[in-house]
C-alpha cells in the first residue's frame, strides 16, 4: 500500500470523489497509535474502542474544515486526548465519584479488564501511573511509553515545553516513590 | 534535552512495556467497523438527528417549566391557605386586644352611647342596657366579647 504523507491524505480527502477511501487510509495509519494513547488513559479495552470510534467520527465530520494550522497527527492526538478526558469526566459524574476516586475506579478497571495481563511489576507501574494527577499521567504516558518529543507534546496539549518537563519530572519522582514502597 | 531525567532504579526495572492487549484481529477489523458506524449514523433521518441535537435543550426547557409550575402551585397553595384560614379564639382575642389597645372602658361606653356603634360597627339589634352594664364592669376581659358574638 502506498504510504501517503498527512498533507496528501488531507488533500485526497478533500478532492477525491470518494472521501471514504482517503479517510480509510487515515484510520489505518493512526488507529494503533491513537488506540494505545487512549487505552493508557482509560484502561478498559471496550471503553477505548468506543472512544476511538468517536474520535474518528469527529475527525471525519470536521476534516473538511481542518485548517492545517497543525499537522494531522497533532490534530488527531488532540481530539483523542480530549475525548479520553471527556469520557473520564462523564464517567466520574455518572458514577458520582468524588475527587480522587477516579484513580480507584481505574484501578478496579485494571484488575477487571479481560485484556490486561503482564507481570506484577507492570501492573504495579500502571497503578502508580493511575494515581498521578491527570496532567502528569498524560505527560508521563506520552513521554515514557511513546517517547514523544516535548515540542510535539506541547503542540498536542497546547502548553509550554517547560511545563511539560516539570510535569514529567514530578511524575517520575512520584512513580519511583510508589514503586519503592509496598 | 529530551532525556535529561535519570530514570530511577525501580522504574527502569518495570521497563517500557504496558500490560494491555487487544482482541485478535482488532486492528484489522477496526476500520470496517468504523465505516459501518459512520454509514449507520449518516442513514439516521434528519428529524431524528434534530431531536438528538435538541434533546439537551428540550430537557432544560422541561426542567424550567416544571420548576415554574411547582413554584406557581406552591405559591397559590400558600395564598389560598392564608385566605381560607379560620381564626381561632385566641387569635381573635389577640386581634381585639390589639384593636382596642388605646380604648379604655369609659371611652368604649361613651362611643357606644354617642354613636350607637362599636369601633365603626353598628351593634346588633337588641343592643340593650344589659350590654351597657356588662361593658361598664371593671376588669372586663375583652376576649369574653367573642363569647357573646
Amino acid at each position: 500500500m502506498e504510504e501517503y504523507t498527512d498533507k496528501e491524505l488531507v488533500r485526497l480527502f478533500r478532492e477525491d470523489s470518494n472521501p471514504g477511501y482517503a479517510f480509510n487510509l487515515i484510520v489505518r495509519k493512526y488507529q494503533e497509535k491513537l488506540y494505545w494513547h487512549i487505552r493508557k488513559l482509560i484502561i478498559s479495552h471496550d471503553d477505548t474502542d468506543d472512544v476511538l470510534q468517536v474520535v474518528f467520527i469527529k475527525a471525519f465530520q470536521s476534516l473538511s474544515g481542518f485548517r492545517e494550522d497543525s499537522s494531522l497527527y497533532t490534530w488527531l492526538y488532540r481530539i483523542a486526548t480530549n475525548e479520553a478526558l471527556t469520557f473520564l469526566k462523564r464517567n466520574k459524574i455518572r458514577k458520582y465519584l468524588s475527587f480522587g476516586a477516579i484513580s480507584t475506579y481505574l484501578e478496579r478497571t485494571l484488575e477487571a479488564d479481560a485484556y490486561s495481563d503482564g507481570d506484577e511489576i507492570k501492573i504495579k507501574l500502571q497503578r502508580a501511573i493511575i494515581n498521578l494527577p491527570e496532567k502528569q499521567r498524560i505527560v508521563f504516558n506520552m513521554k515514557y511509553f511513546d517517547e514523544m518529543k516535548y515540542e510535539e507534546m506541547a503542540d498536542i496539549l497546547q502548553t509550554s515545553v517547560g511545563a511539560l518537563k516539570a510535569s514529567y519530572h514530578h511524575a517520575i519522582k512520584k512513580i519511583e516513590r510508589f514503586l519503592k514502597g509496598d | 534535552m529530551d532525556n535529561n531525567f535519570q530514570i530511577p532504579e525501580n522504574l527502569k526495572k518495570a521497563g517500557k512495556e504496558h500490560p494491555f492487549r487487544v482482541p485478535e484481529n482488532y486492528f484489522e477489523n477496526f476500520a470496517g467497523r468504523l465505516q459501518d458506524r459512520i454509514n449507520k449514523e449518516q442513514k439516521v433521518p434528519a428529524a431524528a438527528r434534530l431531536i438528538t441535537m435538541a434533546r439537551p435543550y428540550l430537557g432544560m426547557a422541561a426542567m424550567i417549566t416544571a420548576i415554574l409550575l411547582i413554584t406557581w402551585f406552591g405559591y397559590r397553595q400558600v395564598i389560598s391557605d392564608k385566605q381560607n384560614r379560620q381564626l381561632n379564639n385566641t387569635e381573635l382575642s389577640d386581634i381585639v386586644d390589639y384593636c382596642l389597645h388605646d380604648y379604655d372602658e369609659d371611652l368604649l361606653i361613651s362611643t357606644v352611647i354617642e354613636t350607637g356603634e362599636v369601633n365603626g360597627i353598628v351593634p346588633l339589634e337588641g343592643f340593650s342596657e344589659e350590654i351597657m352594664d356588662f361593658l361598664s364592669v371593671d376588669g372586663i376581659d375583652y376576649s369574653l366579647l367573642i363569647e357573646y358574638k
